[in-house]
């Protein structure tokens, strides 16, 4: 996969004097994922967690998604438990009438980095960072999307101003975008000693933003080779049986008889 | 011939439908009365005529039933009618089969189902709905964009609007306007021809034009091709 990109990337650069409305075509990427057999990588979402934990959370919220989500997928359920109990959360009434501060719990929703859209775009120059729970199905080009925009930070190329607060990336449609690169190589340590690389963490966190939205997707593929094969069986039950009412049809012979005077 | 009134018939009935539903959901409100009780329900005098069709005092789950029930049983009697597909357009009377290649073909739907939920979908469908943001452009789902090329290509509102039921409409005179005495198009290669230039959509520059042409010869093509053509042929 990293031949791949830094092919791809090679020819990129050449192609960034197209970058016009819609952003550079994001390249194509062999996501193992992608594959109608594979799961997930959960090692990677697990990774991904960790970076979208320490990095992005620090501007997108993720409200779709609860700690228990995590159970079962990159986590055991102490340890979501213990994500959890990371974070505060308020709860309440209690007896006495009073809203109180309490650990969290798995089945709380991730925590919101701002209390409402307004502080977050006063904070971030007027750009709302977007809910990322369902946002590799929100682009187009999904996964491959996401981690072009990632990776693709750039100084901009002669002749392209970008005005201060903004920066330039040529797969962000418009190609000025608020927000900065954050994955640099060896921001996150991540916990299985994997080096953490800025591709690594880019394909990590993709991998587990395209979990996020889509977390029936290893349970579909699943039941779906079960019903592929439970199909094609009747499907071959349904032609043998075609072949008997159509054999009426197929087998007869027409005759022209032309009118007699 | 009486398959030809059905299918427009059919298709209002659909295009009705999901207007509706899209206009439900894009009245922004909880409440299903508030949005319906003006378009469907009138006045509180007279409620009962609606209320046996509707199935409720509100557009509602049970009017949704009855819209879907009433497609199902024009569908099965045009079937029985006429029987299943016949793209050859000679009388089927005596090759009557059952549905037997369509429910083959319905088991591919699975493949989709499980491996590309997403793939006829838009991803601005899982972008949260925002009042104050404009999309860059409209998506209606592929089977309106002809309508929707009519709508556009005319600058009046209400000609366009006219255009764009009277594109269905149009279909319930095809028995009065086709005079071929063979109804496919297999055996008419002027009209296959014709028929292949309807293909277009973007609200941008060659493809107004492009599409103020097409809807220009989509009625010509009823109005003015079919009857020549059936005339020439027959």
């Amino acid at each position: 996969m990293t031949a791949t990109y830094a092919y791809l990337q090679k020819q990129s650069a050449q192609a960034h004097t197209e970058t016009g409305e819609t952003g550079l075509h994001a390249p194509h990427l062999p996501w193992e994922h992608h594959s109608p057999f594979k799961t997930f990588d959960h090692a990677a979402i697990r990774r991904g967690y960790q970076v979208y934990k320490e990095v992005c959370a620090a501007c997108h919220s993720m409200d779709r998604i609860a700690f228990r989500n995590l159970i079962g997928v990159s986590h055991t359920s102490d340890e979501a438990k213990s994500q959890a109990e990371e974070f505060e959360y308020q709860d309440g009434p209690n007896d006495e009438g009073e809203m109180f501060q309490r650990p969290g719990k798995p089945a709380d929703y991730f925590p919101r980095p701002y209390a409402n859209d307004e502080a977050a775009r006063a904070a971030n120059g007027g750009s709302l960072p977007p809910d990322l729970s369902l946002m590799v199905k929100a682009r187009h080009g999904g996964e491959d999307y996401v981690f072009a925009l990632l990776t693709g930070y750039e100084d901009p190329p002669a002749g392209v101003e970008i005005r201060d607060g903004l920066n330039y990336n040529p797969y962000f449609p418009g190609g000025s975008i608020s927000m900065a690169r954050t994955l640099f190589d060896g921001v996150v340590e991540y916990e299985d000693g994997t080096p953490a690389t800025t591709i690594q963490m880019a394909k990590d966190v993709t991998t587990f933003l395209a979990w996020a939205a889509e977390p029936e997707h290893d349970d579909r593929k699943r039941l779906g080779l079960k019903a592929v094969i439970i199909l094609s069986a009747l499907t071959a039950l349904s032609v043998w049986l075609k072949r008997f009412k159509w054999a009426a049809l197929k087998n007869r012979k027409f005759r022209f008889i032309p009118p007699t005077k | 011939m009486r398959s030809f009134k059905s299918q427009p018939i059919l298709s209002l009935c659909l295009i009705i439908q999901i207007i509706t539903g899209v206009t439900l959901a894009m009245h922004y409100t909880s409440h299903v009365d508030l949005a319906f009780i003006r378009l469907y329900y009138g006045s509180y005098r007279k409620p009962r005529i609606l209320l046996w069709s509707i199935g409720g005092f509100s557009v509602d789950n049970a009017t949704l039933n009855r819209f879907f029930t009433a497609l199902i049983v024009l569908h099965l009697i045009s079937l029985h009618q006429h029987g299943s597909n016949n793209p050859v357009g000679i009388t089927s009377n005596l090759d009557r089969i059952p549905f037997a290649p369509y429910y083959i073909f319905k088991d591919l739907i699975a493949i989709f189902l499980f491996y590309a939920p997403n793939y006829l979908g838009h991803p601005d469908n899982y972008v949260p709905a925002n009042p104050l943001v404009t999309p860059p452009s409209i998506v209606p789902e592929w089977y309106f964009l002809p309508f929707y090329a009519i709508l556009r290509s005319i600058p009046d509102k209400l000609l366009g609007v006219v255009a764009m039921f009277g594109a269905i409409v149009i279909l319930l005179l095809l028995p009065i306007l086709d005079t071929s005495r063979i109804r496919s198009k297999a055996f008419s290669p002027l009209n296959k021809f014709f028929f292949w230039i309807f293909v277009s959509n973007h609200a941008e520059e060659p493809f107004i034009f492009i599409g103020q042409i097409c809807t220009l010869f989509y009625f010509a093509y009823f109005l003015i091709l079919i009857p020549i053509i059936g005339y020439t042929f027959s």
